[in-house]
């Protein structure tokens, strides 16, 4: 082993100390602001394909939002946030005034209350040829207003004159919810 | 001998340690080389990681509106999903107007109905009275009409002749309307001085089809 000389010591020692303080003021920040940088990075690269995944799908969303938009229609007339009684009863008996029915009958049963939704069930009753009753089951089923028949019967005369009695069972339903501002658009 | 044998010891010894001396130099040089090098490198790498950041963030500020008119589309999306399947709940899904005109249009003027009966039929089988067809115990649904239902259509009539009641049947089987035509009687009877056959026979609309918020609700 070879002895080292004192001014080789000295020398030796600042090595050390240069490599200590290389260690602690070199090598342990950069490593750090490089893997927080790279931590960053990689972040910043998951957000880009998230919006870029985004971006790509809008598109398709916002085809299917119009779809869905088509298919939905006037929410608000469909199942509006009152009763509105007064409107159906005064549409179905225009209709049943177009359609020149005799006979008729629009009779509200007790409602039935739900959480979002309730109901109101009707009996509906009038007498007309097939034409007229055909046309005022058109009528109805074009109104804006969603009335879902449970049953519809139809009775012809005894005498077989062509009249027909039709004698329906149908239901209407009305929002049970606080209107918001976007329900109310 | 050989002349290398004169010099003395002193010198010999003074040239191994000078020799020494350059081998620590150059470690020591290389060492500080290594770690000047390293420090570059890792701080080129280091602003190179900050410089593709701000790229990243100015890239996400903007791809900010989109990813929040993207969250505003999905929830719009949302939202209109659950009206769309609130509407499927409670609408007929059948045209019954267009159900009665192919009625009409299948039977030959040799065939009068008595009644025409449609009624709604919980898809199981079990069949519902009339104006009673809700589901119950489900928080909200005693509400909604029974979702899982087709239309049942029972027609009483007269024929002339018991080879129109038969027309008719084929006609309905025939017709992608209707489904499983089931005749239940057809007897002959008089009325006035004519004989007649009279019958009566069941079938469904054929366009059922599972509410797409079935799982839902059950």
């Amino acid at each position: 082993m070879i002895g080292f000389e004192k001014k080789q010591l000295v020398i030796f020692s600042g090595i050390a100390v240069v490599a200590v303080l290389f260690a602690m003021l070199g090598y342990y920040p950069l490593t750090r602001a490089l893997n927080k940088s790279r931590g960053q990075e990689k972040q910043f690269k998951s957000m880009r394909d998230q919006t870029y995944c985004d971006a790509m799908g809008m598109s398709n969303l916002a085809k299917k939002n119009e779809e869905l938009k088509n298919e939905v229609g006037n929410y608000n007339s469909k199942i509006p946030l009152e009763r509105e009684f007064a409107t159906f009863w005064n549409e179905m008996t225009r209709i049943m005034n177009t359609r020149e029915l005799s006979e008729r009958l629009v009779e509200p049963l007790s409602e039935v209350e739900g959480k979002t939704l309730n109901c109101i069930p009707l009996n509906i009753e009038c007498r007309g040829r097939l034409s007229q009753l055909h046309g005022f089951l058109r009528d109805i089923e074009a109104m804006e207003r969603i009335v879902r028949f449970e049953a519809i019967r139809f009775e012809n005369d005894k005498d077989y004159s062509g009249d027909l009695k039709l004698i329906a069972t149908a239901k209407i339903f009305y929002r049970n919810e606080i209107p918001t501002i976007a329900s109310d658009k | 001998m050989r002349e290398i044998d004169f010099i003395p010891d002193s010198y010999r010894t003074e040239k191994v340690k000078h020799r020494n001396y350059r081998r620590q130099y150059l470690i020591i040089s290389g060492v500080i080389v290594v770690m000047l090098a390293w420090s570059f490198i890792t701080g080129v790498n280091v602003s190179k990681a900050k410089a593709q950041v701000r790229n990243e963030m100015d890239f996400a500020q903007m791809g900010s509106n989109v990813v929040v008119e993207f969250s505003k589309l999905n929830s719009e999306y949302e939202k209109l999903s659950e009206i769309h399947t609130k509407i499927q709940r409670i609408s007929n899904r059948v045209v019954l107007s267009d159900v009665v005109a192919e009625l009409s249009y299948l039977s030959n003027c040799n065939v009068v109905f008595d009644s025409i009966n449609i009624e709604t039929e919980d898809f199981i089988g079990k069949s519902q009275r009339r104006g009673r067809s809700f589901v119950k115990n489900i928080n909200d649904e005693n509400v909604y009409p029974c979702s899982q239902f087709r239309y049942r259509v029972l027609l009483n009539g007269i024929a002339k002749e018991s080879s129109d009641v038969a027309d008719l049947i084929k006609n309905l089987e025939e017709s992608q309307y209707f489904d499983h035509v089931i005749p239940g009687f057809a007897r002959n009877r008089e009325l006035g001085s004519e004989q007649i056959s009279e019958f009566e026979l069941s079938c469904y609309v054929a366009n059922y089809r599972k509410c797409e918020s079935q799982e839902e609700i059950e």
